[in-house]
Formats: structure tokens, C-alpha cells, sequence
């Protein structure tokens, strides 16, 4: 699969070689981008399979992605006769999850850290390193969207107008366009109101959040929904659509023939293709160069700010941090209890990898919970919490529960 | 004698914090330099800038003559580096790894092969050439390092705390490396903390403190008297306290 990639991104070698790029350099670069992107650990979803070293990331991804489209056909199938206004809410789902995928994935699989001290002393040209950096992001956003798309591609085809499936892949383009473009602005946006060193706390913020939609829209958003419910939703309902870039990508398709609310269809349609264009040119004269230049800089000065920071925080908190040490002193005899809280205290405050893996099962529970007991049945919180009480599986399920943020947090 | 890389007027700052000052030096076709200072005194900043990993600096490097600015690319063809933290793509062989440094580096895949082969041998490390290197120690992780930095045949070789994590075969094994380099003329800039290995390899002594050149010279220019020890210098120029002393409190 990967020789096949490589040598579909190496057809335009006189090209490549036009834009000042060495083509070997080039070949050699992305060849090892794209073994380390099937032997990555795999991301938050799959945590669990990373001991198997077995399973190509890659190609695991795609399958995520490929399920995940299952679930963008709802409101193709629930608004059947606005075609228009069903890619638009298809497409805004859509864009959410790039947005969100893109966003705490973009660092690690793009911006390797170690490049600085592999790549750069060797003799690669800046053009090489560009292209090079394009060429993956292009493959990294095929691989995760094209799957993603493929089931509303082909539905599209059949529930509305066969010439939509032609016109699919063009709109597709300017929707990763606009997600780019958001993706840049959350980047810039985070580095603009955090410090360099707060940088990758953010983005794991965002890895947390992400980490709990998939788990809502995998295990929990199926079973509430309301599927008769959905059936009597009108356009009209969600005019404020019309405002949203995702509607006027949409508005695209009227053009061949797919029906739409809105008489001014067409003018959405030039804006849905010119506001894509526009942000890539702003990406790529604007916020890309400043992006780049940050995200060198977040490594070069992360170790240093790390240090001024921590040496400002501390003076600052004096001696006020002693009360952890009188709580590990007052809550636990003995010496050994004592280090342990601490111990426990410090690490669960303070690790990354802890709270990537802990905090979103902690949020996963109640969900899970909630979804189980209380939305699916027609009654109150508390009547339902009563009847939840009264059901013998309840306390099994509470300990399985339990145990999963337990395991979650050890293993 | 025109230096092969002559450093003048660095400067390097991160926010308010100065990590190199003015720095000036001249380093000469064939030469060893151990660069040596304490922790954080500018050593490895040094060292990227000189293989063009930071390149918003003050000042001029020059190398065979040239700006460094405008010629990173004949520079870099012509470098070796051996970085101080293990940082390799660990998820690749060691094969899958050094075939992509000698393609980066525009060599033909027979002389990959074979020197390669020969490297890793010398190491010791044939057996684990097709196992990842996610599963290797950090002395195993630090021979690929080296290979990696060699397999081109580089002229100019800086080589940042080469004997990190490495048994005492594999340091002997370096140190007869480094004599052998630099037989065949190559230039090494060695930094490293382990004196008694600097004292022995190094033709000249480099010492920064606080981002400034403190000293540059000979073992026999940097002597007090004689038979003073690389530590008792780096101490005395260092101005570290009395070792003893600092230690009595430490167990009380």
C-alpha cells in the first residue's frame, strides 16, 4: 500500500523538481513517514490495541474513519428531500470531527519533535522539507477523510442525483480547506492566549474532549436517538444554517440539480467555493509561516520557559504547597502511606499520559450511565433513579464501572 | 592557517535568558576539540547552531571561509552529528534507519550496505539490525546514534555526550574510534562532561561557563602546575566550591 502511495505522490517528479525539491530526499523522507504512520502507538479510540504491534495504524485508522461516516448518513437519510440541507448538517458533522481530529493529532504525526535533530543537520533543502510536510499532510488527511466520506459519497449518488458523486470529491477538497484553516486558527489561537510551554496541556485538553465525543457518538448517541422524532425535523427549523460555510459547500450541489430552500442558492454556492480558496490563501501567505516558526519555537524555548515558569511559580506559592504535605501527613501513619499520597498526588496532577487516559473515562461513566438508565426511559430523574436502584444489574454495572476507571488508571 | 570553522561574535538568547555570549573560536583541519562546561552553560546550543539546527543567531559562522548562512547545505553535506538525547525514529530498524540517513544523504545502496554492515558489526549490533529500535537500551539506541552520524563519511564530525549510556567496551571501543578519525584527518568537536576521556582524546581544551568562552587552550596551556587533573581546572576556572565541603552538608 505504501509503495503504491509513494508512487502516486512521486508521479509529478518533474514538478517537484521545478518547486526546487529533491526528489530522492523526497522519496526517502516520505517512505519513513509512511512506516512510522502504520507502526504509530495508535491514538486515544484504540488505545487499548497498543500492544499489538501487529495492527497497521494506518489502515486501523481508516476503518475508524470508514464508521464513523456510517454515522454522517443520518441526516442525508432524515431529510431526504432537502438534499442541499442534509449535506449541510452531513458536512457539519463532518467538519467537527476533522476539526477536532486534526487538531490533537496535527502535532504528533506532523510536527515530530525529533525531526529537529534528524532532519535538519543533513543537507535537505527548505523546499524538500516543505513538500515533504505537504505531501503527508495530503496523505494523512486522505487516508482519515476519504474513508470517512466514502459512505455519504455513495449514498449520495443514490438518494439524490447520480451527478453529486462527481461533484463529491471537488467539495470534499474545499471542506479540508476550511478545515485547515480552523485547525491553523485553533493552533494560533492557543499559542496566542497560553504560554509556549501550555502549548501541548491545551491540545491535550482537546485529545480528552475528542476522545469523549467518539465514545458519546459510538456508544451512546445510537441509543438516543430518536429516529421518529428526526423524520418530522423541517428545514425551515434550521434557517440559521444558511449562514454556515458547511451550507454554502453544500449549495455547491445545486448546481446539479439538488434541491434547496433557498432561492439564492447560487450566490451560496460561489461563496461555498471562493471562502475555502480564500482561507488556504490566507493559510498559506499568513497563518502557516507564523505556525511554522511557533511550532519550532514551542521546542526551543518550551525547556527554558518550562524552567522560568516553574521557578516563578514556585515563588510565588512559597511555602502554600506545604498543605499537601500536612494532608499526606494527617490522612495517612505512616511513612510509606505518606509517600505514596504524595506520590499519587503529584503524578495524577501533574502527567500528561495520566490524564489522557483517566479523565475521559471519568467523564465516560456518567455518560454511560446516564444514557442507560434515565434518557431512554420516559420518566424522571428521580423515578428513574429509583427504578435503576431496584434493578439487580445496577450494582454489577457500578463496579464494572468503577473498575474501568481503575484499570484505566494502572494499566 | 585558515580555521575550517571559525565562530565570531555569537550570541544566542531564549526570552530574557542569555545561553551564549560573544562567543569566539577558531577550529582548525584535523582537530579534536573538547568542549567541555558545566550543565546549561551553552555547550549543546553550540552545537546546534554549528550544525544548523538554530539559525536565528547573532553573529558569523564561517566554515572553509564561507558564511555558514548562505552555505548550510555544503555544510551539512560535509557534517556528522551525533545529538545528545537518543533521538532516533524508534519505530524503524536500525537497517530501515541508516538506509534513510545514507539516502538523505544521497549515497548509492550498495555503499549503504556495506558500510552499514561493517558499522553495526563493529558494534556488535548485527544481530538486532532488523529489530526495532522501540525494544533497545539506551547504550544500543547510542550505537545506531553513532553509526548514523558516521555513515557518510562526514569531514566535520561533533559528536554531544557520545558515551551516553554506553557499556565500557562500547567506550573503548569510541575512544579507539576517535583516534582512528582523526588518523584519517577528520575534525571532531567533542562535547562531553567525562574529563578523563576529554583529557585523553582532545588536542585542544574548550571550556564555557555561563554562555563564555573561560578558557581555550592545550592541557599544558590550561595546567596551573603540573599534573593538574581536567577536573581540578574545570573546578578551579568554574569557580566550584570546595567539593568537600558541599558534600559534608549534602549527608548532614
Amino acid at each position: 500500500m505504501n509503495r503504491f502511495i509513494l508512487f502516486i505522490l512521486l508521479l509529478p517528479k518533474a514538478l517537484w523538481r521545478r518547486m526546487g525539491a529533491d526528489v530522492e530526499q523526497l522519496k526517502a523522507i516520505l517512505r519513513v513517514r509512511l512506516l512510522l504512520d502504520g507502526r504509530r502507538p495508535m491514538g486515544m479510540s484504540f488505545r487499548k490495541n497498543q500492544s499489538n504491534k501487529k495492527v497497521n495504524t494506518a489502515i486501523a485508522t481508516s476503518i475508524l474513519s470508514f464508521l464513523f461516516g456510517l454515522m454522517y448518513l443520518l441526516p442525508l437519510f432524515a431529510m431526504e428531500q432537502q438534499a442541499v440541507m442534509a449535506l449541510a448538517f452531513n458536512y457539519s458533522l463532518f467538519l467537527v470531527m476533522m476539526v477536532l481530529m486534526l487538531t490533537s493529532d496535527f502535532v504528533n504525526v506532523l510536527f515530530d519533535a525529533r525531526d529537529k535533530y534528524i532532519l535538519l543537520p543533513r543537507p535537505i533543502s527548505s523546499q524538500t522539507l516543505f513538500l515533504s510536510k505537504m505531501l503527508h499532510i495530503f496523505v494523512y488527511l486522505t487516508r482519515s477523510m476519504v474513508p470517512m466520506a466514502l459512505p455519504s459519497w455513495i449514498v449520495v449518488g443514490i438518494l439524490f442525483n447520480y451527478k453529486m458523486v462527481f461533484l463529491f470529491p471537488f467539495v470534499l477538497m474545499l471542506l479540508m480547506a476550511l478545515a485547515l484553516f480552523f485547525v491553523n486558527g485553533i493552533y494560533l489561537l492557543i499559542l496566542k492566549l497560553m504560554p509556549v510551554n501550555k502549548f501541548k496541556d491545551a491540545l491535550n485538553s482537546i485529545q480528552i474532549l475528542f476522545s469523549i465525543i467518539i465514545f458519546f457518538s459510538m456508544y451512546i448517541g445510537p441509543r438516543l436517538i430518536d429516529f421518529d422524532a428526526i423524520e418530522q425535523i423541517k428545514w425551515s427549523h434550521f434557517a440559521w444554517m444558511q449562514y454556515l460555510p458547511t451550507y454554502w459547500l453544500a449549495a455547491i450541489y445545486a448546481w446539479v440539480g439538488a434541491s434547496s430552500p433557498y432561492a439564492q442558492v447560487w450566490l451560496y454556492a460561489i461563496l461555498g467555493i471562493t471562502t475555502p480558496l480564500l482561507c488556504m490563501v490566507l493559510i498559506t501567505k499568513y497563518l502557516s509561516p507564523s505556525f511554522m516558526q511557533k511550532m519550532v519555537a514551542i521546542d526551543a524555548a518550551s525547556s527554558v520557559q518550562a524552567n522560568e515558569t516553574l521557578a516563578h511559580k514556585k515563588q510565588k506559592k512559597g511555602n502554600n504547597s506545604s498543605w499537601v504535605y500536612q494532608l499526606a501527613n494527617r490522612l495517612n501513619k505512616s511513612k510509606d502511606a505518606q509517600a505514596a499520597f504524595l506520590l499519587t498526588w503529584w503524578q495524577t496532577n501533574r502527567s500528561r499520559t495520566f490524564k489522557i487516559k483517566v479523565l475521559p473515562s471519568y467523564a465516560m461513566m456518567p455518560m454511560y450511565i446516564l444514557g442507560m438508565f434515565f434518557l431512554k426511559e420516559q420518566q424522571s430523574i428521580s423515578e428513574s433513579i429509583q427504578m435503576a436502584i431496584k434493578k439487580p444489574s445496577t450494582p454489577l454495572l457500578l463496579i464494572y464501572m468503577t473498575s474501568y476507571v481503575f484499570f484505566n488508571a494502572i494499566t | 592557517m585558515t580555521p575550517l570553522l571559525a565562530i565570531q561574535q555569537v550570541s544566542k538568547h531564549y526570552a530574557s535568558k542569555t545561553v551564549l555570549d560573544q562567543i569566539n573560536l577558531d577550529i582548525y583541519r584535523g582537530e579534536i576539540i573538547g568542549y567541555i562546561g558545566p550543565n546549561g552553560a551553552g555547550k549543546s546550543t553550540t552545537v546546534k547552531i554549528l550544525t544548523g539546527i538554530i539559525q536565528d543567531y547573532e553573529g558569523t559562522v564561517y566554515y572553509d571561509g564561507q558564511d555558514i548562512r548562505a552555505h548550510l547545505a555544503e555544510l551539512k553535506q560535509k557534517l556528522g552529528y551525533v545529538p545528545e538525547l537518543a533521538e532516533l525514529y524508534e519505530m524503524l530498524t536500525p537497517k530501515e534507519y541508516l538506509y534513510f540517513i545514507g539516502k538523505l544523504h544521497h549515497m548509492e545502496d550498495a555503499l549503504i550496505e556495506e558500510r552499514m554492515l561493517n558499522m553495526m558489526a563493529s558494534f556488535d549490533m548485527t544481530p538486532h539490525l532488523n529489530e526495532r529500535m522501540d525494544s533497545f537500551s539506551k547504550g544500543m539506541r547510542q550505537k545506531v546514534l553513532l553509526v548514523s552520524g558516521l555513515l557518510h563519511n562526514p569531514e566535520i564530525i561533533f559528536l554531544d555526550e557520545p558515551l551516553s549510556g554506553l557499556d565500557a567496551n562500547a567506550v573503548l571501543l569510541v575512544k579507539e574510534l576517535l583516534q582512528v578519525l582523526k588518523q584519517q584527518g577528520k575534525t571532531i568537536f567533542y562535547c562531553s562532561h567525562m574529563m578523563d576521556v576529554v583529557e585523553k582524546v582532545s588536542d585542544r581544551i574548550v571550556l564555557i561557563n555561563n554562555g563564555q568562552l573561560i578558557a581555550n587552550g592545550t592541557m599544558q596551556e590550561l595546567r596551573a602546575h603540573e599534573n593538574e587533573s581536567l577536573e581540578t581546572i574545570f573546578a578551579r576556572l568554574t569557580n566550584a566550591s570546595n567539593p568537600a565541603l558541599q558534600m559534608r552538608s549534602f549527608t548532614n
